[in-house]
C-alpha cells in the first residue's frame, strides 16, 4: 500500500467525501506509519492486542496511541482505542474535546486546511446528505426554542412547553455540566461569535474523560454559570440545536444550508416569532440577527419607518430576534400542536446493513456516536 | 350696512370672498363696528387721516388703535396703520397677543377655517403665484442647520456664506425676539420645541416686546442656543430667498403642524415655494446602522432604506432630487453616518430680496414689512 492509498483508505472509513483537500489534512496530521496504526484500529483494540498484532513494543506503541488521541486522530475508552467511524466524530474530537495548548495543540496550518476543506467541499456534502435524508422521508434538524424568547412570551404558559423543548429544565435536571469550545468556530470559523458556547456533557459520557486532560479547553460549570453562558449565547444570536450553539458563519449544517440557499433543510419548531408593529422602532437588529432570512422590513401605516415583518414560512422559531429586540416588540406564538414534535423530529433513515468490504475480513460492529465516545468503547 | 356685510367685505379684502368659515373666524376677532373701522385701514393710513375722514375725535381713535395693536389686528409703522395682510397673518399674529387680548373662541374658529385655507392652498387657488414665484424662483429658502455644517468635515468654514450661517445671521440682527409657534401650539401634532418663531423687525420690536405682545427678547447667544435646540428637535429654518438676513420673521417649521409647510409638502408644490440650501446630505453606508432615525426626521421623504451588498440591514439612501439640504438627518444621526456636501454655487441664492416677500410662501398672502410703513 503506497502512502496516498493509506490516506484514501482512512478517508473512506470515515465516509468522507472524495476530496483532495481532505487527503491533504490527513497527510499533514499524520505520517503514513501513524495512518497505518489508525487503519489497524478501525476495529477497536487494546494496546497489548495491537502490539502483539503488529509485533511491536507495547510501551512505545502506548506512547504513540496516546499521542494520536491527543491529536484527535483516535478516540479511546478505558482500555480500547479506535479510529473514528464518522467524519463528524473526527472533526469534533479534534476540535471540541481536542488539544488546544501545549505540544499537541492543533496548528494554525491544520485549522486552515480544515477551513479550506469545509468551506469548499464538506459543506456541499452536508447539503447533499440532508437532501437525501429528506427525500428518504427523514427530517432535518429542529432548532430548540431560546430560553430567553420563551421567557419573553408571557402568552405561552409553561405547561405548553414540552420537555424536549424545555432546554432550561434539561439544564437544571443535569447532574454535571461541561462546556466546550464550538468545534466549528474553533477549527475554521472566521466570525466574531463567542467560542466557549457548546456543551460536551449533560449526564452523558462525552467530555468527562477529557475534562482534566492537559491542553483541553473543557470546563465543568455550575448551573448558574451554565445559564449565564446560555444567555450570552442567545444574546449573541446563536441558535441552539442538540448541545450546540450554532451560527450561519461556521456551523457544519447552518453554514452549508445557508450557502446553498437550502434553509428548508431545517425543520421549523412549534414556535413562531411575531412582531408588535406599534412597539417596533425599525432598528433592523432582528433582520441582522435572523439566521433564516425570515424578517424583512416593510412599510407600515402611521410611520415613515419601515417595520419588521416576519416571513412565516422562513421562521424556524429559534427566538434569536425575540431575545435581541431591545424594544421587546417581538414574542413567540405557539403555532403547532404537540404531535408535531414527534412526527417531525430529527431522524436519520434506517442505516443499510454494513457489508464486509472483503470476504473474510471483519467489519466494525461498534458504531461510535457522532461525537466519538469514550464510554462506547471498553 | 348689515352686520354680516362688514365681515363679508373684510373676508373679500383679505382674499377669501364668500367664505362662510372665514366670516365666522373674523366675527370672533372683532365687532361689526370695529370691522368698519379696520376696513378704513385697508390702504395704509395714519390715525390723523382716518379721524379726519370719518370726522371723529383723533384721541379716541388713537385709543381704539392702541387696543387693536394689543389685539394684534393691525400692522403699524411709526405713524401708519394697515389692515390688509391676508387671513394667515392673523393666525400667525394674534396668538402672540397677551392672553387677555386673545378673543374667546379664537382657536376653535381658526380650526374650523383652517382646512378650507389648506384646501385652497393645495389647489393653488389661494391667489396667483405673484412676485418672485412667477419667475420660477422660490420665495423662500431653507437655511442649513448650523450644527449640520459643524458636523461635516468636508465643509470648510470659508465655503459657508455668512447668510447661511445661523450664528452670523443672528449677529447681524439689531433686535431678536422670540415667540411660541402658533401652528405647533394649536395643532400640537408633534412634541418639537415651541419657542421657535424669531422676530427681527427693528421699528416695532421694542414696542412689541414690552407692550403689545408676549414676545421675549433674546441676545445673540441666546438666539443661537434656541436655534441649536430646535435643530436637534428637527425644525426647518425658513427665510426669504435672498442673500441676507431675515428682516421680519424667521419661521422654524415642522411638516406636521405648520399651516404652510405641511400643505406645501402634501400638495407637491414644495420646490416652487422653497429653495433648497446649497448643501446635500450624504450617507456613509459603512457607518449607517439602519436605525431609520433619519427617515423619521426627514420632512421631504428624501431618505429611503435600501439593500446594500455588505449587510442584511437596509441602509439609508438619499434621494438627491428630494433632499432640501436642511441638515436635520445629519444632526439626528447618532452614528455620524450622515454629513453635508456642498453641491450648489453661491449664485444659487438670489442676491436681492424679491420685490415682495411672500409670507412664508403662502400664495396670495403678501407680507408687507412694517418698516415700509411710515
Amino acid at each position: 500500500m503506497n502512502e496516498n492509498d493509506v490516506y484514501s483508505e482512512l478517508a473512506k472509513k470515515l465516509g468522507a467525501p472524495v476530496s483532495k483537500r481532505f487527503l491533504t489534512i490527513l497527510n499533514t496530521m499524520v505520517t503514513p506509519e501513524e495512518a497505518k496504526i489508525c487503519l489497524e484500529l478501525y476495529l477497536p483494540a487494546t494496546c497489548p492486542e495491537l502490539a502483539s498484532r503488529l509485533g511491536v513494543d507495547e510501551k512505545s506503541l502506548s506512547e504513540k496511541l496516546g499521542n494520536l488521541v491527543d491529536r484527535g486522530m483516535l478516540t479511546r475508552g478505558k482500555t480500547q482505542y479506535a479510529f473514528h467511524t464518522t467524519l463528524l466524530g473526527f472533526h469534533h474530537d479534534l476540535a471540541d474535546t481536542g488539544v488546544h495548548t501545549g505540544p499537541h495543540a492543533i496548528s494554525q496550518k491544520v485549522k486552515d486546511l480544515w477551513a479550506d476543506f469545509f468551506y469548499n467541499d464538506w459543506s456541499v456534502d452536508w447539503v447533499n446528505m440532508a437532501s437525501e435524508r429528506k427525500k428518504a422521508g427523514g427530517h432535518g434538524i429542529m432548532i430548540t426554542p431560546a430560553i430567553g424568547a420563551l421567557e419573553l412570551s408571557p402568552n405561552i404558559s409553561p405547561e405548553q412547553i414540552l420537555p424536549q423543548e424545555n432546554w432550561k429544565m434539561q439544564i437544571k435536571a443535569a447532574k454535571r455540566r461541561i462546556v466546550a469550545p464550538c468545534g466549528c468556530r474553533t477549527l475554521w470559523g472566521k466570525c466574531d461569535h463567542p467560542r466557549m458556547t457548546c456543551f460536551a456533557c449533560f449526564d452523558n459520557s462525552r467530555g468527562e474523560y477529557y475534562l482534566n486532560q492537559p491542553g483541553r479547553l473543557l470546563k465543568e460549570v455550575s448551573l448558574e454559570e451554565t445559564m449565564e453562558i446560555v444567555r450570552a449565547n442567545e444574546e449573541a444570536g446563536l441558535v441552539h440545536w442538540g448541545v450546540c450553539y450554532c451560527c450561519p458563519d461556521a456551523c457544519e449544517m447552518l453554514y452549508s444550508y445557508t450557502k446553498a440557499n437550502r434553509l428548508d433543510l431545517v425543520e421549523p419548531n412549534r414556535f413562531l416569532a411575531t412582531v408588535n408593529v406599534e412597539l417596533c422602532i425599525g432598528c433592523q437588529d432582528c433582520v441582522e440577527k435572523c439566521p433564516f432570512n425570515a424578517i424583512e422590513m416593510r412599510k407600515s401605516a402611521n410611520s415613515k419607518k419601515l417595520k419588521a415583518h416576519i416571513i412565516n414560512e422562513n421562521c424556524k422559531g429559534c427566538g434569536v430576534c425575540i431575545v435581541g429586540c431591545k424594544q421587546r416588540a417581538l414574542r413567540y406564538e405557539l403555532v403547532r400542536p404537540p404531535e408535531y414534535i414527534t412526527s417531525h423530529q430529527f431522524k436519520l433513515p434506517a442505516p443499510e446493513p454494513v457489508q464486509p468490504s472483503e470476504p473474510g475480513k471483519p467489519t466494525r460492529r461498534i458504531v461510535v456516536g457522532a461525537y466519538g465516545g469514550f464510554y462506547e468503547l471498553k | 350696512m348689515a352686520n354680516d356685510d362688514v365681515y363679508l367685505e373684510a373676508a373679500e379684502k383679505l382674499g377669501y370672498p364668500g367664505s362662510v368659515s372665514c366670516v365666522k373666524f373674523l366675527r370672533v376677532l372683532f365687532t361689526p363696528e370695529e370691522g368698519k373701522l379696520l376696513l378704513e385701514f385697508i390702504a395704509p393710513a395714519t390715525c390723523q387721516q382716518v379721524a379726519k375722514r370719518l370726522n371723529i375725535d383723533e384721541k379716541s381713535l388713537q385709543e381704539k388703535l392702541d387696543d387693536f395693536k394689543r389685539r394684534r389686528l393691525l400692522f403699524y409703522g411709526k405713524t401708519e396703520y394697515v389692515f390688509k395682510f391676508g387671513i394667515h397673518v392673523f393666525f400667525a399674529r394674534i396668538p402672540h397677543a397677551k392672553d387677555e387680548y386673545i378673543p374667546p373662541g379664537f382657536w376653535q374658529a381658526w380650526r374650523e377655517f383652517h382646512p378650507e385655507e389648506i384646501e385652497r392652498f393645495q389647489r393653488g387657488m389661494a391667489g396667483p403665484l405673484d412676485g418672485p414665484q412667477s419667475t420660477g424662483v422660490p420665495a423662500n429658502r431653507i437655511v442649513p442647520y448650523r450644527l449640520a455644517i459643524a458636523a461635516s468635515p468636508k465643509i470648510k468654514p470659508e465655503q459657508v456664506l455668512w447668510y447661511e450661517d445661523m450664528a452670523q445671521i443672528f449677529a447681524k440682527e439689531e433686535q431678536i425676539g422670540i415667540v411660541e409657534c402658533p401652528c405647533r401650539k394649536e395643532f400640537h401634532n408633534c412634541d418639537r420645541p415651541l419657542m421657535t418663531c424669531y422676530y427681527f423687525a427693528k421699528h416695532t420690536l421694542e414696542r412689541d416686546i414690552n407692550e403689545y405682545s408676549v414676545m421675549k427678547k433674546l441676545s445673540v447667544e441666546e438666539a443661537i442656543t434656541y436655534s441649536d435646540q430646535l435643530e436637534k428637535g428637527g425644525l426647518m429654518h425658513l427665510m426669504g430667498n435672498y442673500a441676507g438676513i431675515p428682516d421680519y420673521v424667521m419661521c422654524n417649521c415642522c411638516e406636521c403642524c405648520c399651516v404652510v409647510l405641511k400643505p406645501a409638502i402634501r400638495s407637491g408644490r414644495l420646490r416652487q415655494l422653497y429653495s433648497p440650501s446649497r448643501y446635500l446630505a450624504t450617507v456613509d453606508t459603512d457607518l449607517c446602522v439602519g436605525c431609520q432615525e433619519c427617515v423619521e426626521r426627514c420632512f421631504f421623504n428624501a431618505i429611503e432604506m435600501q439593500l446594500t451588498l455588505k449587510s442584511k440591514k437596509k441602509k439609508a439612501h438619499i434621494i438627491k432630487d428630494y433632499c432640501m439640504g436642511c441638515g436635520s438627518c445629519v444632526v439626528g444621526c447618532k452614528q455620524k453616518a450622515l454629513t453635508f456636501e456642498l453641491v450648489r454655487p453661491p449664485e444659487h441664492i438670489p442676491e436681492r430680496p424679491p420685490a415682495r416677500i411672500s409670507m412664508a410662501g403662502m400664495p396670495g398672502v403678501t407680507f408687507v414689512r412694517e418698516e415700509t410703513l411710515k
